[in-house]
């Protein structure tokens, strides 16, 4: 059987991306073919080495390798060793450009031009390469020097006060939803930019911001607010538009009576009915403030609790089951251990697959979303050790001599 | 303006589940032709909609979702409305589609047949379990997606006997799409160089399940669970709160940062109010990040005496990743969105302003693209169908006999 051949293969890619958003893009990319090269460098080492946990073996234990997050976000990359303030990296990194396609960097904005290579320079050395910052406010405006996190970017945007019930204060997203998502816009943006250079042969600067990627979800919030005047506004688990309900999170309960957590949504009336049928017909349901969707959004605190009632003594994923057996939209609130070992539908699409780390072990890792049936790419090794491909890619990208490397590395410009 | 995109024909045949996929290709400059059943598309039916009164024009979801895409309608129960469709998707880059799986195979228009065609054609089919497998029958929609994936689990209030809350808009949407359009751009770049394209399968609890950042890595390396908080990250212990009341009724969000020269200057800001001295108990980085709690109840009491928009861009320009909890239409009338050109004006009938639609998530600086109105219901058959060959006659009978 011959491989499938990875559809990003012969793209390289200059990898500057620390802490999360940025190696999300990366690993995408990575997964599909592209080579990428991380540019890492002990003056600055990655957070996601560092400090983004869990260590499984402790925090220090092997150095920089120790991280299972770093593991988790960079597999299939390389690492080399680069000190870009170091007065030889300069000839090193012009020689990656002129075998570069594209240079990708979530650092605040000026980092680069700090380090004397500004998108200009870039392209002088490399007329068509690529390149897309996503800084969180972005490179250009009054605000280009703050600096966000993901919680920073979620804040700011609007995400969080769009997330929680209205009668208190926002809660907001349970991790850096933006870090992911922000990631995802910079690997579009970076597969737009290579179609792009395809037809016209130009390369671009993409000036990414991920407090703008952000914006850009709550698109219909900001067109209410401008056509009606209505401030945007949280709605906790309820859906006014579509108009849906019932449609929440209700409590049930596991086989240790601990409480578990079910979501149902009745988007149309068939399915409000088979829902009724499936809790025994009761006779509150037959009521007028319940015969239509606008009836029950009018009277959804009720409704709410008639069918917490009926759900609260019951096993979450028994329900989820009968009630998808009865066409009832229904998922139960999974945590991880349902995820890896109960939810048949991910184990059908092998998901999670495994990845050894050659100091961490072998551990489970989120796989792809996407199956592309003539290339489908996919987890191949483990995140680079660090510095772990310098001398590699130097030898056999660039060419250098071992004398030459030896060299550089006595004068830890590769440090 | 030229966008990245410009050249590429795309064929939608999408529901909620990924316009948002073709929004962000015809904003690009991506020619996107929305098919819709001769009534319209379901999303124009979602609120909210012009001065609150429902119709297939009037709906703000339908325009910010469909915006630079052109409109046909199409009666895919016809046998000239399918061969149609046979003739669109022979002559174009792409298909997105939504349908349950296997319905198009059931009408003649499967993978395989739409590539016997065109073998060059990229089909992206995004559905909520993928195309096959134990729960690719079940019912779904966004609030389940993001319950099944693992991303409610991490959201809500630090009261665990309040249920856990689903963030605000449809974002198993989003995640699904924007896998979808990276998978349809990584296979047209694949494309290029084997010379043929295929079909895409995007799952979209898949996209969710690998969108949840700390539970993934904290239950892959060391089985242990992470407990939703209060506007900060779902963590397997407690920590201490960052979303802090501010004196105008706001809130605001307080990272810590490790940057000393940052810390220094905000002790000298705090000094200002008195508090300075408060702060400086604490001592280095560390000590910081291990006295959380103590921090954040100092910076609580600060925070309370202040207006959140002064406050953020204060902390910023001290070098403190601050943010206020602003609303989206905060950014409408900001400087920074103003001097970026973020947001583009688009005209529509019948409205006495043009509406700001937030611009593309990546500010392309070479090929930006341009935002236009979204598609009224069958805008675009004549120009579309004309491009096919037929004349005006011909979709006429096309439409009067119901295949359009």
């Amino acid at each position: 059987m011959t491989e499938a051949p990875l559809p990003l293969k012969g793209v390289r890619i200059l990898d500057f991306t620390w802490a999360m958003a940025g190696p999300q893009a990366t690993r995408l990319l990575a997964d599909f073919g592209a080579e990428v090269l991380r540019i890492e460098s002990r003056a600055r080492p990655d957070l996601a080495r560092t400090s983004f946990g869990p260590h499984p073996h402790g925090v220090d234990t092997f150095g920089l390798d120790s991280s299972g997050y770093f593991n988790h976000f960079n597999r299939n990359k390389k690492s080399i060793n680069l000190n870009m303030r170091h007065p030889e990296a300069a000839t090193v990194f012009e020689d990656l450009l002129r075998k570069a396609d594209v240079v990708i960097e979530n650092y605040s904005a000026g980092v680069l031009n700090g380090w004397g290579w500004p998108f200009e320079r870039m392209k002088s050395i490399k007329p068509d390469i690529i390149y897309v910052s996503m800084a969180g406010p972005g490179h250009r405006g009054p605000y280009s020097s703050y600096r966000t996190f993901g919680p920073t970017v979620q804040a700011l945007s609007g995400l969080t006060h769009l997330s929680g019930v209205p009668e208190d204060e926002p809660a907001g997203w349970g991790f850096s939803y933006m870090d992911h998502t922000g990631g995802y816009m910079a690997a579009i943006a970076v597969l737009m930019a290579l179609y792009q250079r395809e037809q016209s042969g130009c390369g671009e600067h993409v000036d990414l911001s991920q407090v703008e990627a952000a914006i850009t979800l709550t698109g219909t919030a900001l067109l209410d607010y401008q056509v009606n005047g209505r401030p945007s506004r949280r709605v906790g688990n309820r859906s006014p538009h579509p108009a849906a309900a019932p449609h929440g999170v209700y409590r049930c309960q596991d086989e240790d009576g601990r409480d578990r957590w079910l979501s149902i949504a009745c988007y149309a009336e068939d399915q409000w009915r088979s829902l009724v049928t499936a809790m025994g017909d009761p006779a509150w349901a037959t009521g007028e403030e319940f015969s239509t969707v606008q009836a029950r959004q009018a009277h959804e605190d009720e409704l709410d609790a008639r069918i917490e009632a009926w759900t609260r003594p019951q096993m979450a994923h028994e329900l989820m089951r009968s009630l998808q057996r009865a066409g009832v939209p229904a998922g139960v609130v999974q945590n991880h251990l349902d995820l890896t070992t109960r939810d048949e539908q991910v184990k059908h699409r092998g998901l999670f697959p495994p990845v050894r780390h050659p100091k961490l072990g072998e551990y489970l890792t989120d796989g792809l979303p996407m199956k592309l049936a003539a290339t489908p790419g996919g987890v191949r090794v483990a995140a680079p050790l660090f510095g772990e491909h310098t001398r590699e890619v130097l030898h056999e990208v660039l060419g250098y001599s071992e004398e030459k490397i030896d060299g550089l590395m006595a004068s830890e410009a590769l440090a | 303006m030229t966008g990245a995109l410009d050249g590429l024909r795309v064929i939608e045949l999408a529901d909620e589940q990924a316009e948002w996929a073709g929004k962000l290709l015809a904003d690009m400059g991506a020619d996107v032709v929305k098919v819709e059943l001769p009534e319209g598309a379901r999303t124009r039916s979602f609120g909210p909609f012009v001065a609150d009164q429902p119709g297939p024009e009037r709906s703000l979801h339908f325009w910010h979702y469909n915006t630079s895409k052109r409109s046909v309608t199409l009666n895919l129960d016809s046998s000239e409305g399918r061969a149609l469709f046979l003739q669109l998707t022979a002559a174009a880059d792409v298909l997105i589609e939504t349908t349950v799986p296997g319905a198009l195979d059931r009408l003649g228009l499967g993978y395989k047949a739409l590539a016997t065609a065109n073998p060059r054609l990229v089909v992206a089919s995004v559905t909520p379990w993928g195309q096959d497998g134990p729960y690719s029958g079940w019912a779904s929609g966004d609030i389940i997606q993001m319950a099944m994936g693992g991303i409610i689990n991490s959201c809500g209030y630090d009261d665990h006997d309040r249920p856990p809350v689903r963030p605000g808009q449809n974002h198993a949407y989003h995640l699904a799409s924007h896998h979808a359009v990276i998978a349809l751009l990584t296979a047209l770049h694949a494309r290029a160089r084997l010379g043929y394209g295929q079909h895409i399968d995007v799952a979209t609890h898949d996209c969710v399940a690998v969108c949840t950042e700390f539970a993934a890595t904290y239950w892959f390396y060391t089985e242990t669970f992470v407990q939703r908080q209060t506007g900060r990250h779902a963590t397997p212990r407690p920590t201490a709160r960052t979303q802090h009341a501010t004196a105008d009724g706001r809130w605001i969000n307080y990272s810590q940062t490790q940057n000393e020269v940052a810390w220094q200057r905000f002790l000298a800001w705090a000094d200002g109010f008195g508090v300075g001295d408060l702060f400086r108990q604490f001592g280095d980085a560390q000590e910081r990040l291990e006295r959380a709690s103590e921090v954040m109840e100092c910076a609580r009491a600060v925070m309370a005496t202040l207006p959140a928009e002064e406050i953020w861009q204060a902390g910023q320009r001290l070098g403190m990743p601050w943010g206020a909890v602003r609303r989206p239409e905060d950014w409408l009338d900001d400087p920074h969105a103003e001097a970026r050109g973020f947001f583009q004006a688009v005209e529509h009938e019948g409205l006495d302003q043009p509406l700001r639609y937030p611009g593309p998530p990546y500010a392309f600086t070479g090929h930006p693209g341009v935002i236009r109105r979204a598609p009224h219901l069958g805008e675009h058959n004549a120009t579309v169908y004309g491009a096919l060959g037929y004349s005006a006659d011909e979709i006429a009978g096309l439409h009067g006999r119901g295949a359009i």
